[in-house]
């Protein structure tokens, strides 16, 4: 109890609380009440709030800047183009691609991992040979698209076990790798080749996978590494070169951005043999009778016309991200971590499902996002007992049921932080969560 | 901020009624010589409910049991139910719908939680159903 206070007092001490209220002042829906109460929103792995520059971009675009991209010779069409472009240049600057070719646009972080899937399949790359491998902690966005690929081309699915804290198992990865065949490819991937898909930060566990070491132990055996970005992306600095990971997925919604606008990168020689997953109109450079070729990068991926408004509101919210500073953002949910797993531990039955780290490491960390249960009060019930006190949390199998299965869990709940939140908030979640084991459990 | 805000538990799910359906439920268990077994599942929350019915003259509910796991209003609805649908004609049971468990449960379901609140009368109600059907010469009318 008394380190809970310590870290209270470094939280309010280390990140003043007039920066988060002044991050709180930029979002309009956390001045709205819920059920007589303040809104304590707990729910920002499912999808953040948006701050008021984002809906104004979206806004002032359709006032201003209306028109299609890529089309008219006149200004008004020069601009809405400009401004889409600025949103495609704003992420490659945000994730450090190296050009702004490489980031597709995307209705989410779904779509972009059924782009790759569906493409590399069409490429023939993936072959009876191809191993897909996956880890245990994927969301179902990335198991469902190679499920279905594997069948399709007759490739076969792994699984990379966790530890026993609930972290990824890297020597169980390490054997997985290396058990199977492989083709070893010298700068260009061939047929048969391997794809481990694999998340950065669970959206369950709040794991955070060594993102950089994988693709490394990846490509010593020639495999391709797809990243599900969409849970760290808004939440700690990402460094694509850094990583040099093939492809990367992510959702602009859970990045204070609009919702209807995800993100593929890929490095630019994989967009350039990859053939295009959706075909029509924009993505193409002349058609005739007899076929067409190809637009340039990334526009050979954006078929048909783009949520061009929700395109350019997208990149409001990453410069919102950029001005705020993930380096900040993420020693912000640090201390939030601090101050809240403690508190959870101490409600007794209530169980967290993940890593907890122990006090004064360093490593492993682990985002805000807390998952656990309660002494078998159900997750839907514990989330609408908290919703009676206009506490928004969630219930169920968090589109992880592969995951909560191996945990040996039908469902559990989940609570997540933003940038908004504040430790008001997780004490109200506490008291809540103590008066539901009273009243419920 | 003070942990232990006052609170007035106004809503269905800490209605004491129910609550004590859930801690001590009514004819939980199997029921030896059920006419009807039925086990309908939301997988999407993980509630499961079996529901066991003795008939009477092949379309009276003589006496209802049921198992299962879940959420709140699930179980509770199902405990509930199954003391309702004693002395129940299968056409009583088939004009039920979201109101009548909303009655027995005393309150009104939110939408995301009425498929638990349905659930037991959806097993047995396609127990009962299914029962017509495989003794088709006893027609339950």
């Amino acid at each position: 109890m008394k380190r809970a206070q310590q870290i209270r007092q470094a939280v309010v001490r280390e990140s003043s609380p007039d920066d988060v209220d002044a991050i709180r002042q930029q979002f309009p829906i956390l001045s709205r009440t819920m059920r007589g109460q303040p809104l304590v929103y707990l729910d920002s792995a499912s999808t953040t709030q948006k701050p008021r520059r984002v809906i104004d971009a979206e806004t002032r675009f359709y006032e201003t800047q209306n028109a299609n991209i890529h089309r008219g010779v006149y200004e008004l069409s020069e601009e809405a183009t400009r401004a889409y472009v600025a949103a495609h240049e704003a992420v490659a600057r945000f994730v450090n691609a190296a050009s702004a070719e490489e980031i597709v646009f995307t209705r989410n972080a779904t779509e972009a991992i059924n782009l790759v899937a569906h493409s590399l399949a069409d490429s023939r790359l993936l072959t009876p040979d191809s191993r897909l491998i996956l880890t245990a902690m994927e969301h179902h966005s990335n198991i469902v698209p190679w499920q279905e690929v594997a069948q399709r081309v007759g490739a076969q699915l792994q699984w990379v076990e966790l530890t026993a804290d609930g972290n990824l198992d890297l020597e169980n990865f390490a054997r997985t790798l290396s058990a199977g065949k492989h083709r070893v490819f010298a700068g260009r991937p061939t047929p048969g080749v391997c794809l481990v898909a694999v998340t950065h930060v669970s959206n369950v566990l709040g794991a955070v996978n060594p993102i950089g070491d994988i693709v490394r132990m990846a490509h010593e055996v020639g495999a391709l590494v797809l990243v599900d970005a969409a849970q760290s992306v808004a939440r700690l600095p990402i460094d694509i070169r850094a990583w040099d990971a093939d492809f990367v997925a992510f959702s602009g919604h859970k990045m204070y951005g609009p919702t209807g606008v995800g993100v593929l990168y890929a490095k630019r020689e994989l967009l350039e043999m990859l053939p295009p997953y959706i075909r029509g109109g924009d993505m193409v450079k002349t058609v005739t009778r007899a076929g067409a070729t190809w637009n340039d990068l990334p526009w050979k991926f954006e078929a048909g016309t783009p949520n061009i408004a929700g395109g350019v509101a997208f990149g409001e919210a990453v410069r919102f991200l950029q001005e705020t500073g993930l380096p900040n953002v993420w020693k912000r949910e640090q201390e939030l971590v601090a101050y809240t797993l403690p508190k959870l531990l101490e409600i007794p039955g209530l169980r967290v499902v993940g890593p907890v780290p122990r006090p004064n490491t360093q490593t492993p960390k682990r985002a805000g996002v807390f998952s656990f249960t309660l002494d078998g009060i159900h997750s839907h019930d514990l989330a609408s007992f908290l919703d009676e006190q206009g506490i928004a949390i969630r219930g169920g199998h968090h589109c992880a049921q592969p995951l909560l299965q191996s945990l040996g869990l039908a469902e559990c709940a989940r609570a997540s932080v933003g940038v908004y939140t504040t430790a008001e908030d997780i004490d109200r979640l506490i008291g809540a969560l103590k008066q539901a084991r009273r009243i419920l459990g | 901020m003070n942990n232990d805000v006052i609170f007035q538990p106004a809503s269905l799910l800490t209605r004491e009624e129910l609550l004590d359906h859930v801690k001590h439920p009514r004819n939980r268990g199997e029921l030896p010589g059920a006419d009807v077994v039925r086990e309908e599942a939301n997988p999407l929350c993980g509630d499961v409910v079996t529901i066991y019915a003795a008939l009477r003259e092949s379309n009276l509910v003589s006496r209802c049991s049921f198992l299962g796991s879940g959420c709140i209003i699930s179980q509770a609805a199902a405990s509930i139910l199954t003391e309702y649908a004693g002395g129940k004609t299968f056409s009583d049971i088939q004009r039920m719908g979201r109101e009548d468990m909303e009655a027995l449960l005393g309150g009104k379901v939110s939408p995301s939680r009425v498929k638990c609140a349905m659930l037991p009368l959806v097993a047995l109600k396609r127990g009962m159903e299914s029962f017509g059907v495989q003794n088709a010469e006893h027609p339950p009318r």
